[in-house]
C-alpha cells in the first residue's frame, strides 16, 4: 500500500494570534529557566568578574532584542487579523 | 565552586583553543539555515496548504523565524558556557582541572603542584602545529588518574610555566624541610612534605653514643 501524496494529507494547522502568543509565553518561560541555570554556572564557576559581567551584558541585550522582536511580530499579526 | 584557599594565589587560567569552537559554530550555522530551508520548502512543496493564516502570513513567518533564532541563541550560549567553564587553573600551590560536560555534569580535580612527576606535551598534525595547540599530560606521584588536557593553547609555554612552578614549590618544601631538621629543640620533629609518613624525632650523635 503506497502512502498518499503530501497534498492529499488531511492536515490543518490554524495559525491564530493565540498560537503565536502561546509560543511566545512558552519560549519566555524556557528562557527564564535557562537564564537561571546559565547564570548560576557563570556566578559560581566563572573565573573573572569582568568576563562574567561582559557575558551577562551581551546575553541580556541579545535576549531582550529577540523577545521584543517576537512581541512586535505577534502584535503585528494580531493587528493584521483585525 | 572552585575550592581555592584564601591564601592561595591564582597564577594562570588556561582555556581550550578557539579551534574547539569551530564545531559548535558549524552546528549553529546549520541551525540558522533551517528556517531558510523551511521557507523554501513551504514555497515549493504543498506544505503551505496545511496552514491557514488568520492574518498576514509574512508577519507570522517572521515571528517563527525570530522564535527559532531565539532558540538558537540559547543553544549558542549553552555551547559557549560549556567551552568557557573548561579550565586549567594554576595556583602557587595546586593545579585545578575543571571539565564541564553539558550544563549538568562537571568533573573537577586538583593536585599539589610539587607532586607532579612528569609533564608531557603532544602536538600531532598540521592544524595543531600551525595554530599552536595540543594535548598536555600531567603525571602525579599519586596512583589516581593523571590529568590529560586536550586542545590546550600554547601547550609548550604552559609546560614550561608548570615546570617552573613545580621547581619553586619543591625548593620551598625542601627549604622548610632543612629549616625544620635544624631545630635546636631536642625531640622536635621536622616538617615533612609527606603528611602520612611517621617521622623520627631529631637525634644528635651524642644520643646515639649514649645508647
Amino acid at each position: 500500500m503506497t502512502p498518499p501524496p503530501i497534498g492529499q494529507l488531511n492536515l490543518h494547522i490554524p495559525v491564530t494570534p493565540i498560537l503565536l502568543f502561546s509560543i511566545l509565553a512558552i519560549l519566555i518561560v524556557l528562557w527564564g529557566v535557562f537564564t537561571i541555570v546559565i547564570r548560576y554556572h557563570w556566578k559560581n564557576y566563572g573565573t573573572g568578574k569582568l568576563e562574567v559581567f561582559t557575558m551577562n551584558f551581551f546575553y541580556f541585550v541579545g535576549s531582550i532584542i529577540l523577545i521584543v522582536l517576537m512581541v512586535v511580530f505577534a502584535l503585528l499579526y494580531l493587528a493584521s487579523v483585525a | 565552586m572552585i575550592e581555592i584557599d584564601k591564601n592561595e594565589r591564582v597564577l594562570r587560567i588556561v582555556r581550550k583553543h578557539w579551534f574547539v569552537l569551530l564545531g559548535d559554530l558549524f552546528l549553529l550555522t546549520i541551525c540558522l539555515m533551517i528556517p531558510v530551508l523551511l521557507l523554501f520548502t513551504l514555497r515549493t512543496l504543498p506544505f503551505a496548504t496545511f496552514f491557514s493564516w488568520s492574518g498576514s502570513s509574512a508577519v507570522a513567518q517572521g515571528f517563527f523565524v525570530i522564535a527559532w533564532l531565539f532558540i538558537v541563541w540559547m543553544i549558542g550560549w549553552a555551547l559557549w558556557t560549556n567551552y568557557y567553564l573548561d579550565v586549567l587553573i594554576v595556583t602557587d600551590k595546586r593545579v585545578f582541572t575543571i571539565e564541564q560536560h553539558g550544563l549538568f555534569r562537571r568533573t573537577s580535580s586538583s593536585f599539589r603542584i610539587d607532586r607532579i612527576q612528569n609533564t608531557t606535551v603532544e602536538q600531532s598534525g598540521i592544524i595543531q602545529t600551525l595554530l599552536g595547540f595540543g594535548t598536555i599530560r600531567l603525571e602525579t606521584a599519586s596512583e589516581s588518574e593523571n590529568f590529560v588536557g586536550t586542545f590546550i593553547t600554547n601547550p609548550y609555554e604552559i609546560k614550561k610555566f608548570i615546570n617552573e612552578m613545580h621547581d619553586t614549590a619543591v625548593e620551598k618544601s625542601q627549604l622548610v624541610h632543612t629549616e625544620g631538621s635544624a631545630s635546636p629543640v631536642k625531640g622536635v620533629a621536622f616538617a615533612s612534605p609527606l603528611p602520612h609518613k611517621s617521622v623520627e624525632p631529631f637525634q644528635s650523635s651524642d644520643d646515639v653514643d649514649k645508647r
